[in-house]
């Protein structure tokens, strides 16, 4: 292996590792450590968490798929055991805000850096069939509209679940929190696409059912808001 | 690669964010129906404006 690959190998590592130890430290080993009545099951639950995922990171650079099995699904089932043993001490007034934060936090990155594992540790010259030339001239550019308009759709995909911190009756702010995150992954999901659209050669028939329920139901809206 | 999508898939998109952001709001009003009619008007019209992309570029 190449010196600059071991880097680019260790470094992706480093950005699954650091933040996955740190999540499981903020999040499941301080509280089990904190509850005096934490029983075995409890301990093992979060240690084996703990083994998971050094484990998955050890297995990743062999076996990627087994590695990353082991490394998400183990160490994400083993902390959420963790948590449903953990029981009644894990009650709001007893976890520190700051540190649920950061926690959450780390387990954010955590995903961010399984996600970019495999893809940044291979060099595009390593391939056997890579073609090393000059660098080729981009064959088209986007619109200058385009900047602004993504940061608008960046703006509004943040803003709803900004907007679903306003409802505070228990049981629909979670409602709004799940209704706002799915509504700004298929905002950024279909923006993204309406922006930077592309011709391809799949063949699709006209849309006429989306459009025509929308139709409708905005007809119905009329008819009830003038009744 | 230049943008070919059309005004109103655009349009669709601008009502689908006005429409999830006017639900949100109503949620925490709180306007239960107008927040649902709201939302699923979203939706819809997220539905539409993607159904509509993927149209536009197969053309």
């Amino acid at each position: 292996m190449r010196r600059s690959a071991f880097w680019l190998e260790a470094r992706s590592l480093a950005a699954i590792a650091l933040p996955g130890v740190y999540a499981w430290g903020a999040t499941v080993a301080w509280p089990v450590l904190s509850a005096r009545s934490a029983s075995l099951v409890v301990r093992l639950a979060a240690g084996g968490a703990l083994g998971a995922l050094l484990l998955g990171l050890a297995l990743a650079r062999r076996r990627p798929a087994l590695g990353r099995g082991i490394g998400v699904l183990g160490f994400v089932g083993l902390s959420v055991a963790t948590w449903g043993a953990l029981g009644s001490s894990l009650r709001l007034p007893q976890l520190d805000p700051v540190r649920s934060a950061l926690g959450a936090l780390g387990w954010g990155l955590f995903a961010l850096g399984w996600g970019g594992y495999p893809g940044r540790t291979r060099l595009p010259e390593d391939d056997p069939h890579a073609v090393v030339a000059a660098r080729l001239p981009p064959r088209g550019r986007l619109p200058a509209a385009i900047g602004p308009a993504f940061l608008g759709l960046v703006l509004a995909a943040v803003a709803l679940p900004l907007l679903a911190w306003r409802v505070e009756r228990p049981g629909v702010a979670l409602l709004a929190q799940a209704v706002a995150l799915a509504g700004a992954v298929g905002l950024l999901g279909v923006g993204t696409r309406v922006l930077l659209l592309r011709p391809s050669s799949e063949r699709r028939p006209a849309p006429r059912l989306g459009l025509g329920l929308c139709l409708l139901w905005a007809a119905l809206g009329l008819l009830l808001w003038l009744l | 690669m230049t943008s070919s999508s059309d005004v109103m898939t655009k349009i669709l998109l601008l009502i689908a964010t006005g429409a999830l952001g006017m639900g949100l709001w109503q949620l925490a009003a709180p306007a239960e129906l107008g927040a649902l009619y709201w939302l699923v008007a979203g939706g819809l019209s997220l539905k539409a404006a993607s159904d509509r992309e993927h149209f536009l570029a197969s053309r």
